[in-house]
């Protein structure tokens, strides 16, 4: 098949075209002329990359007022500015950037972080290269958002503490085991002195500076009478730390060494969990932040398409059905619905008309709306997407959050232990023993695995599917994946390749002009994101003259129904049968037949019948299969006709729904719902609200951007066969889980008895310790690197 | 055995120079972006390829 020459999108069989959009014909033409050719031979095979948007101003970005918000500068003068580069899909990417970069400000330092997406420029103040270099970017496909001083810096406290915390840990350890080894009393009483003191010495630096945040958060949440995962940790800790400063002379029981280990080993885990929520969330965000990369500002009668940030406070701006509002605003002409679901989950559109407050993010229903902006476009809308993203990665899955309950249970079950170890012992033996054995029992209870198995599981699942084209948004996701038992899908753009071809029925164009027909429909299928008009366009361009151009036309566009346009006097009405006769109000007559499904009417006269076919994509058949292997159930829920859904229901051997608005879609999923747990896959802006009330949304690779906002999880590549792997992770990663606190249950038990009965020296403490989580990691580690990774392993 | 006086603080001095080079390299952006550098090396070696005007393969 042909491609585009420059984001390789399949060109279909037109004939002559090397592209698919203007966009990437500049795009190729300033690879070209920059000499950077090789790009294209960096690129992997199957990279598709996004298409450019030739519209755009980053004239402001050279302004005093924008370099005052994002730039700092140091005392030579010298300027520093950070921005979020979007659409970085694979590092020919970088390579692309930063040698556009370097032909286009050689005086400039660029470097692209291409773990963050994160580019950061330094210049000298007087030449403002910014304009220019995000210009020529956002010619090659990547956008540019500018990111505030301070905003989303590397993790380099988390690698500075880590770091302390292993040096103090190795170092603790080897001299903790002179001890161990040595014949007791062998030890001459200085060198132990030295080495206790050294011991002591490094454990408080640890614990201070790593441990730091544990002990703040474990106090925090303790207070609150919430205790947490690090409150039993910091109990363990602090007891241990404390009990061992006092018994620091020689032959008294010290346990620095397993405190440092502990300290060491958990934020090696919230390190790497951290490291793959960062990259999960730049893979989210990517498909969202382009949605509202540009936005159609009024200015006067004109209407113009200009870059987010250069939005200012007061600008009016007009927002179509499906797009995104970019920042907050207040509706001053137009009435219509907006649905908030992307931003509170809220499923139900709400009314929106002159005087009403809009959201940043807020999609925009059935009619287009006027809006004047209430506060600047610089960041703001990223800020909001940034924000609502945070919160849901960070929302913790019923398992996390069963953790957190384990952990506030055992917390009080471990000091409850301690206190009767401590009483009982006090009564019986000597009141020195009873301390140590307390001491022994609240640091082997320090609940490690609960605070390090889960977070790694799913952790370590997350990166996995990230690997494999599949970005989990947060745990719930993952644990809703595994658990689903019914997976329904849209038809359109889903399970079919959504590139329909238009057939033309019935025609009857006398005294209708042409080059008008072909100029509006042109128009229709710029204004509406549906494939209809896309599909009727693509056959007007072949079969139509060249289309006149058009001095003014609008299009008002009905969701799932059709568009009317209207140029001058004239008024063209395309779309479903009923919606075209509903307009009309005359009977459309016997020449609409059954086949047809998409009508179109110029002047109130109808003129042509469409049927429009959409083949299925290849892997449909397969997937099908390989979701009834593991035990879930396929289904279709279509907006299309019923006998077109029923009839690739019986294609794939699945039952079949068609005729469905969103609405009724949403409310068919909550129905399925009650019978056990379902996941809905879909594209559009029309399963957004259906994806929502499902336990698990999953948004296919070229969804718009409403549908992958309102997706738990998003796939990355084309291929459908990976929702399959997705499952199968996802199932290792719950069951991983399930395994660790099982094993922890045991474990913690079985060590605590031994500690209250005084069995647990520092020498075996300090085994059982690391070794704790070390054996959990594995346990983990086997679960999920058994998993099938690769759908097409889980196919064969 | 007094020997070990000097050489137990002497290897943790060692070990804290080994941390003070992790702390320069954390500071300097070393571990900030593991993933790039290492296709940077590989595409070091394409730039300096003679045949740099073979036409892009698609």
């Amino acid at each position: 098949m042909r491609r585009c020459a420059h984001c390789a999108t399949p060109l279909g069989d037109a004939e002559g075209a090397e592209f698919c959009c203007a966009g990437c014909r500049t795009a190729f033409r300033l690879v070209h002329d920059l000499g950077l050719e090789n790009f294209y031979r960096l690129l992997p095979d199957d990279e598709q990359l996004s298409r450019p948007d030739t519209a755009g101003d980053y004239r402001s970005w050279n302004s005093d007022d924008f370099l005052r918000e994002f730039a700092s500068c140091d005392a030579a003068g010298r300027w520093s500015v950070r921005f979020q580069v979007a659409g970085l899909n694979c590092y020919a990417c970088v390579w692309l950037c930063e040698q556009a970069a370097a032909k286009l400000t050689p005086a400039a330092e660029f470097t692209l972080n291409f773990a963050t997406g994160i580019a950061e420029l330094q210049f000298d103040g007087d030449d403002r290269p910014l304009a220019n270099l995000t210009a020529a970017l956002a010619r090659l496909g990547y956008q540019a958002t500018p990111v505030r001083p301070g905003e989303a810096l590397p993790l380099r406290t988390d690698w500075l503490r880590l770091g302390l915390a292993a040096f103090c840990a190795i170092n603790t350890m080897s001299f903790a085991w002179v001890e161990y080894l040595a014949t007791p009393g062998t030890v001459e009483s200085e060198l132990s002195w030295l080495l206790r003191g050294l011991s002591w010495l490094l454990t408080t630096l640890s614990l201070c500076y790593s441990g730091g945040p544990i002990l703040q958060r474990g106090w925090q949440d303790a207070r609150r009478v919430r205790p947490s995962i690090d409150s039993g940790v910091a109990l363990g800790l602090v007891a241990a730390y404390g009990y061992s400063s006092w018994h620091i002379r020689p032959a008294g029981a010290v346990y620095f060494d397993s405190i440092t280990a502990v300290i060491a080993l958990l934020l090696a885990g919230r390190l790497l969990q951290k490291r793959v929520l960062a990259t999960a969330e730049r893979q989210l965000l990517q498909g969202t932040t382009d949605a509202a990369a540009y936005v159609r500002c009024l200015a006067g009668d004109c209407e113009r398409f200009v870059p987010r940030s250069t939005l200012h406070q007061g600008d009016l701006l007009r927002v179509l059905p499906g797009e995104v509002v970019p920042v907050r605003c207040v509706c001053v002409a137009g009435q219509g619905e907006i649905s908030l679901e992307s931003l509170t989950g809220e499923a139900a559109p709400q009314l929106c008309m002159p005087g009403t407050l809009v959201r940043a993010g807020a999609v925009v229903g059935t009619k287009a709306l006027t809006l004047r902006a209430q506060e600047d476009g610089l960041g703001h809308y990223l800020d909001e997407v940034r924000r609502v993203t945070r919160r849901l990665l960070l929302d913790k899955g019923k398992l996390g959050s069963l953790a957190d309950r384990l952990a506030a249970a055992f917390f009080w079950f471990s000091v409850a232990a301690a206190a009767v170890t401590l009483t009982v012992t006090w009564v019986l033996l000597t009141p020195e023993i009873a301390v140590a054995r307390t001491m022994a029992l609240l640091l082997v209870a320090c609940p490690c695995v609960f605070g390090f198995g889960a977070p790694l599981a799913f952790a370590g699942c997350g990166a996995h599917a990230l690997q494999h084209g599949v970005a989990f948004k947060n745990q719930n996701a993952i644990e809703g994946l595994a658990a689903a038992r019914r997976a329904l899908f849209d038809k359109t753009g889903t399970l079919t390749a959504g590139a329909p071809s238009a057939r033309l029925l019935h025609e009857d164009v006398a005294g209708v002009s042409l080059p008008l027909l072909h100029a509006m429909l042109g128009q229709a299928a710029a204004a509406s994101a549906h494939h209809v008009p896309q599909a009727i366009a693509a056959w007007a361009l072949q079969n139509l003259p060249a289309p006149q151009t058009l001095a003014d036309a609008s299009v008002t566009e009905e969701m799932a129904a059709g568009l009317t346009v209207t140029a001058g006097h004239h008024k063209l009405v395309l779309g479903h049968p009923r919606f075209v006769q509903k307009l009309l109000s005359v009977p459309l007559g016997a020449e609409v037949n059954t086949r047809a499904q998409v009508c179109l009417a110029f002047d109130g006269r109808l003129i042509s019948t469409f049927a429009v076919d959409d083949p299925l994509r290849p892997e449909a058949a397969a997937l099908m299969a390989a979701l009834r292997g593991l035990g879930v159930i396929p289904q279709i829920l279509s907006g299309d006709r019923g006998e077109r859904a029923e009839d690739v229901g019986r294609q794939l051997a699945v039952e079949a729904t068609g005729d469905l608005s969103p609405v009724a879609k949403a409310l068919a999923v909550v129905g399925l719902k009650r019978a056990g747990p379902v996941l809905m896959v879909g594209n559009g802006f029309n399963d957004a609200l259906a994806m929502g009330q499902a336990q698990v949304g999953v948004a296919t690779m070229a969804a718009s951007s409403a549908a992958k906002l309102a997706a738990d999880v998003t796939l990355l590549r084309p291929d459908l066969m990976d929702l399959v792997g997705a499952i199968a992770m996802s199932r290792a990663a719950v069951q991983a889980v399930r395994r660790a606190f099982v094993f922890a249950a045991i474990y913690n038990s079985v060590s605590m008895a031994l500690a209250a009965s005084g069995l647990v020296s520092p020498a075996v403490a300090a085994i059982l310790m690391p070794l704790n989580s070390i054996m959990v990691t594995c346990v983990i580690r086997a679960s999920i690197v058994r998993a099938p990774k690769s759908s097409r392993m889980e196919a064969s | 055995m007094t020997v070990l006086l000097v050489l137990i603080p002497l290897s943790v001095a060692m070990a804290a120079v080994g941390l003070g080079a992790f702390v320069w390299s954390v500071r300097n952006g070393q571990l900030d972006d593991l993933a790039a550098p290492p296709e940077r090396l590989f595409i070091e070696d394409i730039e300096a390829i003679e045949d740099m005007v073979t036409p892009p393969k698609r």
